[in-house]
């Protein structure tokens, strides 16, 4: 008996304690993503501020390099303390960002720091040489001045004395004219010395002032020679002339003292060299420091992409360890409900046997008689009174006790159980807690996951079109498919996820409902239908040609989802998509969509399972033609949010489904344009235009989505342009030149810039353009329809979702290119027509000759020469050398005309000026291709 | 104002006196502007040469229309250089000049022709149109005209190069050391042009000379200061030689103009040293069998109607020689 009792509280012990475990493991995984999540947003907190802080540190220290570079110039010593205070207080301010910037900064940035400490000390060291220099030149000048001002009163003083030897020699000339002929001659040649003295003295006084202004040494050596002639001239005439005085020895002797102008000013020369030698360290240095904030930059965007991961690896163990512990409480909640019930039965069967006993109806079998437990051994008591109340009726009162005894028991049994069933529902309303931060972090994530899935579907797309054998083409294409999947599966789990968040929303825009229905047979789905061998019928009321108001996008995506099902499940016959018109006002129009197939059925059980979220007719479904389960659950909610009353299906196992709902839109109340032959029938649609030629900007700040963006485009023969933020995009727009067109056909705005948001970038280009006819088109991560409200309200033509399906972005340029050309064919007095300027101008030069292109032709010299430039550049990251080749490609730019090529020199030139490292080596990337077209 | 410059004057003049009572005077005059064709004549005044040889000698520069001989016989220059063919021309004509020195041993001057006029040896200068100075160097071209039995236009040349280098004349008279040059600096290449010198036609006239009056050989006391003279110029020379540097110096510091060019003057120093006697122990020492060829010359022109006698003397060179040991 006492065996029995302890299996008993085992059982009891055995779930309480592990709807404990369950519990507490649940509060540790929720306390873990709180946990997880903090950290995570801890350190994005902490390196958002440390880039934008390292921005400013360097901001800060091209400005004191300027201000430097202002003191180069100073005048005077006033100006010079001036600019000392200015350059002071900029120090300052430095080492405020300096410090500012590593408060509280990980363990890996100690290495920049300390180098950047120890370029900053040199820095501040070389300023203090310039300010030295400066002191120095500034003396020199000083003194040079002084001499100078001499120079008038010594020639002064020289004529003074000269002119009574002039006026001696005069007379005796005269004089003796008549007596000694060889005296008149000696006496001549003696006053032309004296006036040859006199010229020299003058011509040695302009040399002197004039020496202020020579900055060469070679100069200044061929002025002191040449007055060193001229002094030598002026004492040798002096001698010969006759004049001896003292005074004019003294005067000249003076003369001779000012030739330290020469020693002053090739110090100052040598100076002013070494003023600029210094500059162009401190050009160096600053362009050091620079690299050091830009490693420190990437420094932190490591830190917060290794923490991102990190936090998704956390999360996602929480993840699988929550659904282990969800079935693990389904199997407990299992296991009670069945000991329950188990324990209930029996106790019946022995309460019913016990009252027929009482009821005197002695002569029953009591059940459970088996049983080894309480209960086995209550079927025994039970038999053994039974027995006795046949043997014994004196026994009746003992028998009351022990079933009054037992009933106690179960009751208290009863309750624990309830206790315990209480628990179970709370450990699941945790589950559901942490199930909403699941979809929250997904809807978060959804676009850092959307990146790199752009990456991938691009890259092995493009790495598809390269020559691959056999094997590696088998592989690449199933890590597409699978890509693809995956892209499709991420983009249903975030509608649900946002469906749960109430957070997706249905868009109120004008459209052209017939419009829709033919692109997605034509674009489609006649290829799905032909590679799988089935026909695909649409059959359109032909009335619907209005444009009505509602969401797209969305209800091609229903349309597209109930189709692909169709396709899916049909092995053979015909999927049927039909568009009726079942109620019409003036006001809007009830339509019916229907799509139907000749597919496999399901039976009444799956209709009605087939909702469901996760859900599929039969699990086996899944395995045999995928999908998450997910598609006609979204369609559902969808219906109903555009404001249907669902999705009705209706089917019968073997031969086929047919899925149905319908919805109301609203007429557009302005003008009608179903009339407008560019928009309707798809003849010009299929009528491809090709991209070959084109120009196009794409504004990208993702390195990969920019080289896949780039891709794509020149395997479609396209010229492509890069700028990575919105200030180098606007960069081609140049505000004063007011044309009212640009070098691209077509603009791509990725909407997440680091600097301008791409919507704001493309009003400023429309502002400068306002005739602008370039079609911008936005590239983002985030569909949803506000996003797309705001993209088209700004002044864009169009918005491609990332990540970027080649196909699609491809079809959308051509679309634009085709409705262009539609309308050039059809309306020929329009004023809005669009048209590519670059095939306008291609047009425009058909008939040129061979020789204008041969003209063009850069000289291969010239090309070699930039290579080596190039070649320098990488090697020494010399400052000067970027400019010579910033002038070099400028005067290409010139030659050919090549305005892209000009902004490109302008822009370097900028750059390396104000040596921002980062955009000087973006652009030197550039720089090949965009010299490709001379090779 | 004038009183009291004239009292300066008068503290001054003692001052300005001294000098000419310490030495001798003696006046030079060139035969030209000051240039480095005379070089030897200003390093020996700049070095003090003529100083140590108790001189006070003054140089007068030459020009176009200066006219030494006459300058010579008024007593107001003492010496000067000349050409052999005009000395022997003067004193053919009365003037009683006297060669005691003789400068250049190798002659500077050359006719220039341009060779696309199919010039290309003496014989071609048959009717051709040629330029001289007409300071007596048409006497040279006369002479070679007439010992070759050609015929050809001369006509006076200005004193720059340009009538050669515009093609108004198939040739003109240059200076090697002068006129040579400027005609390259004008453009010409020296593939373009004839040079005749005619030394190797011995047609060649001697040049730059000292000459003096006769008369001043008679004064004792004239004739030592001269044999002095003649020895500091010597030293001059030489010195030039050796310092070529430190003569172009000296002749552009004492050019009165202070236009010279210093490039120029350095090539036509180059030049000239090339015209003194080869062997410097000879400088200024007149070469008999070279006389000979210049009388020879002008006597078969018949420009020169008998043979001169005792037109130079090379005793005091002698003299100065043995003054310089």
């Amino acid at each position: 008996m006492r065996f029995n009792i302890t299996i008993r509280r085992w059982l009891g012990l055995l779930f309480g304690g592990m709807s404990l475990l369950v519990l507490g493991i649940s509060f540790l995984a929720w306390v873990a993503i709180e946990q997880v999540s903090k950290s995570h947003h801890q350190t994005v907190i902490n390196t958002l501020p440390l880039t934008l802080k390292a921005d400013q540190l360097s901001s800060s220290v091209q400005q004191l390099l300027q201000k430097v570079m202002a003191l180069q110039h100073t005048k005077t010593q006033e100006e010079r303390w001036d600019r000392l205070y200015e350059i002071n207080s900029q120090e300052l301010l430095v080492k405020d960002y300096f410090e500012q910037l590593f408060i509280q900064v990980p363990q890996a940035f100690i290495p920049i720091r300390e180098r950047l400490q120890k370029e900053l000390t040199e820095l501040q060291l070389n300023i203090y040489l310039v300010d030295q220099k400066i002191h120095q030149q500034l003396e020199i000048e000083l003194q040079q001045r002084q001499y100078v001002d001499q120079i008038q009163q010594i020639q002064q003083d020289f004529l003074i004395e000269i002119t009574p030897v002039v006026n001696l020699a005069w007379n005796r000339v005269n004089q003796r004219s008549q007596a000694d002929l060889r005296a008149v001659s000696i006496n001549a040649d003696r006053l032309r010395r004296l006036y040859t003295a006199i010229s020299a003295v003058t011509q040695l006084g302009q040399k002197l002032n004039f020496v202020l202004l020579l900055d060469q040494q070679s100069q200044l050596v061929e002025s002191e020679k040449k007055a060193g002639r001229l002094l030598r001239r002026v004492q040798k005439n002096l001698k010969r002339g006759g004049a001896n005085s003292l005074a004019l020895e003294q005067a000249l002797t003076k003369l001779e003292s000012l030739f330290t102008l020469y020693t002053f000013q090739k110090q100052h020369i040598g100076q002013h060299q070494e003023g600029v030698e210094i500059e162009k360290k401190l050009k160096q240095m600053v362009w050091k420091i620079d690299n050091e904030v830009v490693q420190l930059k990437e420094l932190a965007q490591q830190q917060v992409l290794s923490s991102s991961m990190e936090t998704n690896q956390l999360l996602k163990m929480t993840q699988d360890s929550g659904s282990l512990f969800t079935i693990l409480v389904l199997c407990f909640a299992l296991l009670g409900w069945w000991s329950v019930r188990k324990i209930g039965l029996s106790m019946q069967a022995i309460i019913d046997a016990t009252q027929k006993l009482s009821n005197g109806h002695l002569s029953i079998s009591i059940p459970n008689q088996d049983k080894t437990d309480e209960l086995g051994a209550m079927a025994n008591a039970l038999e053994l009174f039974r027995r006795q109340a046949l043997e014994r009726n004196e026994l009746s009162l003992q028998l009351e006790q022990s079933r009054q005894e037992l009933e106690h028991r179960v009751e208290l049994r009863t309750l624990e159980l309830s206790h315990e069933v209480e628990r179970h529902l709370q450990t699941a309303q945790q589950l559901e807690l942490s199930g909403r931060y699941k979809s929250e972090f997904i809807a978060n994530m959804s676009h850092e996951i959307r990146t790199p899935m752009n990456a991938i579907l691009g890259l092995s797309g493009l790495l598809l079109q390269t020559e691959l054998d056999q094997k590696q083409r088998s592989y690449l294409e199933s890590q597409q498919s699978s890509a693809k999947t995956l892209l499709r599966l991420l983009n249903d789990i975030l509608d649900i996820s946002k469906i749960e968040a109430g957070k997706l929303d249905v868009e109120e825009a004008l459209f052209q409902l017939d419009l829709l229905v033919e692109n997605l047979h034509t674009a489609l789905y006649s290829g799905l239908a032909l590679k799988r061998g089935i026909s695909f019928e649409v059959d359109m009321d032909r009335s619907i040609q209005r444009r009505v108001q509602g969401d797209e996008h969305r209800l091609t995506q229903i349309l597209m989802n109930l189709c692909s099902n169709a396709f899916k499940f049909t092995e053979r016959g015909e999927v049927k998509l039909s568009v009726s018109i079942t109620e019409e006002t003036p006001e809007q129009v009830t339509v019916l969509f229907a799509v139907s197939d000749t597919g496999i059925g399901m039976n009444q059980e799956q209709q009605q399972k087939v909702f469901g979220e996760f859900v599929q007719a039969d699990s086996s479904t899944t395995r045999k033609f995928g999908g998450t389960g997910l598609g006609l659950a979204i369609s559902q909610r969808l219906v109903q949010l555009m404001g249907g009353e669902g999705i009705l299906v209706e089917s019968e196992e073997g031969s086929g489904s047919c899925f149905s709902f319908s919805l109301s839109f609203a007429y557009s109340q302005t003008a009608d344009m179903s009339c407008d032959p560019g928009y309707s029938g798809s003849e010009q649609l299929k009528d491809e235009a090709g991209l070959e030629g084109l120009e196009i900007l794409v504004v990208e700040d993702q390195p990969v989505n920019r080289m896949v963006v780039r891709a794509v485009l020149e395997a479609q023969g396209v010229k492509v342009t890069d700028a990575e933020d919105g200030a180098q995009a606007l960069v081609f727009f140049p505000e004063e030149e007011n044309r009212q067109q640009v070098a691209f056909d077509f603009i791509l705005m990725d909407l997440r810039l680091p600097d301008i948001d791409g919507i704001t970038v493309s009003q400023q280009i429309l502002e400068r353009f306002p005739h602008l006819t370039t079609p911008i088109i936005a590239l983002t991560a985030e569909s949803s329809s506000e996003v797309r409200q705001q993209v088209l309200a700004s002044g864009m033509s169009e918005m491609i979702s990332k990540p970027i399906d080649p196909d699609n972005l491809v079809q959308i340029l051509r679309s634009f290119l085709q409705i262009n050309k539609a309308k050039e064919n059809l309306v020929t007095t329009t004023t809005e027509g669009w048209t590519s300027p670059r095939q306008l101008e291609a047009r425009e030069t058909e008939g040129l000759n061979l020789s204008t292109i041969e003209g063009s032709l850069v000289d291969r010299m010239k090309l070699d020469h930039i290579d080596q430039l190039l070649v320098e550049i990488e090697k020494t990251h010399d400052l000067e050398t970027i400019l010579i080749l910033a002038a070099e490609v400028s005067y290409i730019a010139e030659q050919e005309g090549n305005q892209i090529l000009g902004t490109w020199a302008k822009r370097l030139e900028k750059q390396a000026e104000v040596i921002d490292i980062q955009r000087v080596n973006h652009l030197l990337m550039q720089l090949s291709e965009l010299l490709d077209g001379y090779r | 104002m004038g009183k009291i410059t004239f009292f300066i004057s008068l503290l001054l003049f003692p001052l300005l006196s001294s000098a000419e009572i310490a030495h001798e005077q003696l006046v030079l005059q060139l035969r030209w502007v000051t240039q480095t064709q005379f070089a030897g004549y200003y390093v020996a005044l700049d070095k003090g040469f003529y100083e140590k040889q108790g001189l006070d000698v003054t140089i007068l520069s030459g020009g176009p229309n200066l006219s030494s001989s006459e300058n010579l016989r008024s007593g107001a220059i003492d010496l000067s250089i000349e050409w052999m063919a005009d000395a022997l021309i003067l004193q053919q004509e009365g003037e009683r000049l006297i060669n005691v020195a003789q400068i250049f041993h190798n002659a500077g001057y050359a006719l220039s022709c341009r060779k696309d006029r199919g010039i290309e040896q003496l014989s071609d200068l048959d009717g051709k149109r040629i330029g001289s100075w007409f300071v007596g160097d048409e006497l040279k071209i006369e002479s070679i005209l007439k010992k070759l039995k050609l015929s050809a236009e001369l006509y006076p040349q200005n004193f720059n190069v340009n009538d050669l280098i515009e093609g108004r004349a198939d040739c003109i008279a240059t200076m090697r050391y002068n006129e040579y040059w400027q005609l390259l600096a004008g453009g010409m290449d020296p593939s373009e042009l004839s040079i005749f010198d005619f030394k190797e036609a011995e047609l060649s006239t001697l040049e730059d000379g000292l000459y003096i009056l006769e008369s001043n050989l008679k004064d004792p006391q004239m004739r030592n200061r001269i044999v002095r003279f003649i020895a500091a110029t010597i030293e001059g020379w030489r010195y030039t030689l050796d310092h070529p540097q430190e003569a172009l110096e000296v002749v552009l510091d004492n050019d009165p103009t202070g236009v010279l060019d210093e490039e120029h003057q350095r090539r036509m120093l180059q030049i000239i040293t090339t015209l003194l006697h080869p062997n410097r122990d000879k400088i200024g020492l007149l070469d008999e069998q070279r006389y000979q060829q210049t009388v020879n010359l002008l006597r078969q022109s018949n420009i020169l109607k008998s043979a001169p006698l005792g037109f130079y003397t090379t005793e005091l060179w002698s003299e100065a020689i043995e003054l310089l040991r």
